[in-house]
């Protein structure tokens, strides 16, 4: 473990309420349609990753660095292929699908596609009182309607939308709709997973508010995934960048600097268009994110590193910790 | 500024539907000079994209363009029929789309797609015109273009599909290159090769580039100029320089403020968003578009009467009654 009770800023709990270890996920593929042969996707390569209690950790990369199914695996969604997920030191994988149900109104998902995630053919009442009626089947229902509709004052929707169905609302409502839905059962871990780009920019301003006041009144802790860094970096109090199914950078928000990362968390930043163009040369990360069926050697990043040395291609760099909680996993900083 | 290569007066363009008419573009004014990026900025529905197409002649039923004059090399575009438009379209004025898989054909070999564009629109044979797509395809920066021509678009990745695109909209050298939001279902590093590469290729043609993004971090690193839209109409325009400083309308404040900046966190910095969200565009608000989510709106003033999009100061304009004789003070 490599970053338990890292932060240490007073006012967060460093109690790890997930700690990760050792986690991998492969998928099988097939070569072609004609072919039997399997290939076999890295999505997580031997992750270790700690969620401390009350705080919320951003997981940024690009398309197919595996975020989404770190999220999915966390939820049981997903099998994982190796590792251990402790919730609370007690391992989730192994968990019996009973088991799992009820440990589910402890973790909670809000998704990125606020059109796909809610059933069309049910009103918004019937979706938001679905969880007190498996998890707390003893409420009346007088009792449920009630908590439904402090559900929908809580994500600021008027409870008169108690009967309207999914298709009446815009975007930002329905994504309301989508955490209303999360934070039902007052879980402690919620993953929001790409819970905003599907978003114009004034609904995504309006969530974020939303999101960060939620965490701050119910001290929820969130993994937050998505792919803009300025949205994570607004949102997080530790972020970890991955790239191909790896944890290359984990840093507290307050130690983030441009001269002391990881060279791909430098890309992405400088990628990443701003509102305050700056004279600075800008650093174009070159070529594209190769396919994780085949992930370079050593180092994943080395071919479109410029810092690349003559040992990235043979050996997995370790994960070093550069100033306290800062990891990165480069050679530079070895 | 230098010489102007288009220049569109009160665009109206509707579509009719089952509820009713909507007005996609609402008396769009725009001036394109040469080797220039002209950036326009919105939410999902104000109209960027069927302005772009309406550009083009690409408008197609339920949807017409209502009025409004098209001037691009002294003829009015809307006046031409299909054929002629077709010898404009791809040669002189080109467009870049949002997702580079589907625009390209899939049963073609993206060397020949470019290709027949450049043997139609130059009159030349199979030959010169596989020598010059070699030489785009190296300019846009793939790597070993001798084998990547002879690929199909699924063998190729999104980015390096919009490489294809960028160097057949390149290829007639245009006038005018429209690209409508080319990079939003592109990875972020990738992003910031093909803008890098679009500006390339503007410089060595002079190109007139029109930007559609809902980005407007993109817009302020890559437009000279940028018009901000709502509802189908032009709320504020100006240099990025102009606009990035010293905003006026509400909207564009409010926008401004709604994105998380670089280096800004939530403990310390609570994003100013704009308040509800964008109405339909069959019950648009009455009088001026954006008064049910300013907080500046004056009753009895901004829901009765729509302000006039007004000059501010040099080539700054603003679409608001704020800056016509009234204050909110």
């Amino acid at each position: 473990m490599f970053d338990a009770g890292s932060t240490k800023d007073g006012t967060m709990n460093n109690t790890p309420i997930i700690s990760i270890n050792s986690l991998s996920k492969n998928f099988e593929v097939n070569s072609s349609i004609f072919i039997k042969s399997k290939m076999t996707v890295k999505a997580i390569d031997n992750l270790d990753l700690n969620i401390n209690k009350g705080e919320i950790l951003g997981l940024v990369g690009e398309s197919g660095c595996g975020k989404s199914t770190l999220g999915q695996i966390l939820l049981c969604l997903e099998k994982e292929s190796s590792g251990t997920v402790n919730f609370h030191g007690k391992n989730i994988l192994k968990l019996k699908a009973k088991e799992v149900r009820k440990l589910r109104s402890h973790m909670q998902m809000i998704f990125q596609d606020p059109f796909a995630s809610l059933n069309p053919r049910n009103t918004v009442g019937t979706i938001l009182s679905e969880p007190f009626r498996i998890h707390n089947k003893n409420l009346s229902k007088k009792e449920v309607d009630k908590l439904v509709c402090k559900l929908l004052e809580q994500v600021e929707l008027s409870p008169d939308y108690y009967r309207r169905y999914p298709h009446e609302f815009s975007g930002g409502q329905r994504q309301r709709i989508g955490i209303a839905r999360a934070l039902a059962l007052d879980p402690e871990f919620v993953v929001c997973d790409e819970a905003v780009s599907a978003l114009d920019v004034s609904i995504q301003a309006q969530i974020l508010n939303l999101l960060s006041e939620l965490q701050t009144k119910h001290n929820l802790t969130y993994l937050f995934i998505a792919h803009d860094f300025n949205v994570v970096q607004y949102m997080s109090d530790r972020i970890a960048v991955m790239y191909l199914g790896r944890i290359v950078e984990l840093v507290p928000i307050e130690k983030l600097d441009k001269n002391y990362m990881h060279p791909y968390t430098q890309g992405l930043i400088f990628s990443t268009p701003s509102l305050q163009p700056t004279n600075e040369q800008k650093f174009v990360i070159k070529g594209e994110a190769p396919s994780s069926v085949n992930p370079p050697s050593g180092c994943h990043f080395h071919p479109r590193c410029k810092y690349r040395m003559g040992i990235c291609d043979k050996a997995v760099p370790p994960m070093v910790e550069v100033e306290k909680g800062h990891w990165i996993k480069c050679f530079i900083y070895k | 500024m230098s010489e102007v290569c288009l220049k569109v007066n009160k665009l109206k363009t509707s579509f009719s539907t089952p509820y009713g008419k909507v007005t996609a573009v609402n008396g769009l004014d725009l001036v394109l000079h040469r080797g220039e990026v002209l950036g326009l900025v919105g939410e999902s529905g104000c109209g960027k994209s069927v302005s772009a197409l309406s550009i083009l002649g690409l408008i197609n039923s339920p949807g017409v363009i209502e009025s409004g004059q098209i001037l691009f090399d002294g003829k009015d575009l809307l006046q031409l029929n299909n054929d002629e438009l077709r010898k404009i379209r791809g040669k002189k004025i080109s467009m870049i789309f949002q997702e580079p898989t589907t625009a390209l054909n899939p049963v073609y070999k993206v060397g020949d797609q470019i290709a027949e564009a450049i043997m139609l629109h130059q009159k030349v044979g199979y030959k010169i015109a596989l020598k010059r797509t070699l030489e785009l395809l190296s300019l846009v920066g793939i790597t070993s273009p001798e084998i990547r021509m002879k690929s199909y678009p699924y063998q190729l990745s999104g980015g390096m599909c919009q490489r294809v695109m960028i160097a057949m909209a390149f290829s007639c050298k245009p006038e005018i290159l429209i690209a409508d939001e080319p990079t939003t279902a592109l990875d972020v590093t990738i992003q910031a090769q093909i803008l890098s590469i679009i500006q390339k290729m503007k410089e060595i043609d002079k190109t007139a580039v029109m930007l559609i993004s809902h980005d407007l971090g993109i817009i302020s690193e890559n437009a000279d100029r940028l018009m901000i839209m709502y509802l189908g109409k032009v709320m504020e325009t100006g240099k990025v320089s102009d606009i990035f400083n010293n905003p006026l309308h509400p909207y564009t404040r409010g926008l401004l403020g709604s994105i998380p900046k670089r280096g800004t966190h939530r403990k310390y910095n609570k994003l100013i968003s704009i308040p509800g969200t964008v109405p339909s565009l069959i019950n648009m608000p009455n009088g001026c578009a954006i008064n049910n989510r300013c907080q500046y709106a004056v009753p009895g003033l901004c829901n009765k009467k729509e302000p006039d999009l007004i000059k501010y100061e040099g080539t700054h304009y603003v679409r608001c009654w704020k800056y016509q004789g009234w204050d909110n003070e």
